[in-house]
């Protein structure tokens, strides 16, 4: 049954490469990934300007402004991850395509947190949303931002005021 | 069998596990962005603004980075209280760790949360933050709680 289910695969991602259906799902993607840049970049969506700056932030380059080159990476990955699942159907999916370009980084981030933890859900202290694996994110997240802050301050014209000397390059 | 182990850990005292604040993350109210950024860069997870009578008015963590680069960016003396999250949602030392992970919980807090000496006076104490917590609850109970 699995060795049917994978040459199934197979032959649909040698028909969708062939029949250039993977090229399409890409496309389609990114036009649903600058979609969803879009909508954001303008106010459409979110709570408030603080949840459109959170999203923004990501794509903004040194100078605080955004820039094309991370949006266009943004893009690009939601192009490819389109392509992969068409790779799986028998039939071109544009819409689908375009919902997996639009939210991509949800998708992804609900694969990985699904698989990476080995813990059962509701544990003796996952019923209150505390596991070890938490606690790594959040060590995680708070070196990112003490790199950042120290990015921040080491910026030219910036002299830090104590705290941490500010490594060289 | 497994929740009465861990039920004994959880009533513990918010005190055993707290990051006192005469080492931690406290700026007084007058503080500007810049001295949050070095509190950031020296390790810590979050920052608790408090006012003249020590009591805490408002805090950063790492979800406030995104909004704190752009203003420090536009101007460096911009004050931290204009861009702090208040109020603060605290605990009192003699609260339970349970206690504070349910209000962790319900509230959608996920660095950690603020601890006040008591209720009265709301002198902020220190921090408990969450990576600690489950550490040390993690030792607490053992390797076959896991």
């Amino acid at each position: 049954m699995d060795a049917l289910t994978d040459t199934n695969v197979i032959i649909n991602s040698i028909e969708a490469v062939t029949e250039w259906r993977g090229l399409w799902a890409f496309l389609i993607g990114m036009v649903g990934s600058v979609a969803y840049f879009t909508v954001v970049y303008f106010g459409f969506v979110g709570s408030g300007k603080e949840s459109r700056d959170l999203i923004l932030g990501y794509f903004w380059g040194k100078n605080g402004r955004t820039t094309l080159a991370k949006v266009a990476w943004y893009s690009l990955v939601g192009g490819l991850i389109a392509g992969v699942f068409q790779l799986a159907e028998r039939a071109f999916v544009p819409v689908q395509s375009f919902i997996l370009g639009a939210t991509w980084p949800s998708i992804v981030g609900q694969l990985l947190s699904g698989r990476q933890s080995g813990l059962p859900p509701g544990g003796p202290l996952g019923d209150k949303g505390i596991t070890p694996d938490t606690s790594k994110l959040e060590e995680d997240k708070a070196a990112r931002v003490a790199r950042e802050a120290t990015d921040l301050l080491a910026e030219p014209g910036q002299t830090p005021q104590g705290g941490q000397p500010t490594p060289g390059p | 069998m497994m929740s009465q182990q861990a039920s004994q850990p959880l009533r513990s005292r918010v005190e055993l596990f707290l990051e006192p604040a005469s080492k931690t993350n406290k700026l007084p109210d007058t503080a500007a962005l810049v001295n949050v950024l070095e509190k950031f860069s020296e390790g810590h997870a979050a920052v608790v603004i408090v006012d003249s009578q020590e009591r805490p008015v408002g805090i950063f963590t790492p979800s406030d980075m995104t909004r704190i680069r752009q203003a420090f960016l536009q101007d460096r003396k911009t004050p931290a209280k204009d861009l702090m999250s208040a109020p603060v949602e605290w605990v009192e030392l003699s609260d339970t760790i349970e206690h504070a992970l349910d209000l962790m919980q319900s509230k959608g807090i996920h660095t950690g949360i603020a601890v006040v000496t008591d209720r009265r006076s709301q002198k902020y104490a220190g921090y408990l933050y969450r990576s600690s917590m489950a550490k040390m609850l993690s030792a607490m109970l053992g390797p076959k709680a896991f």
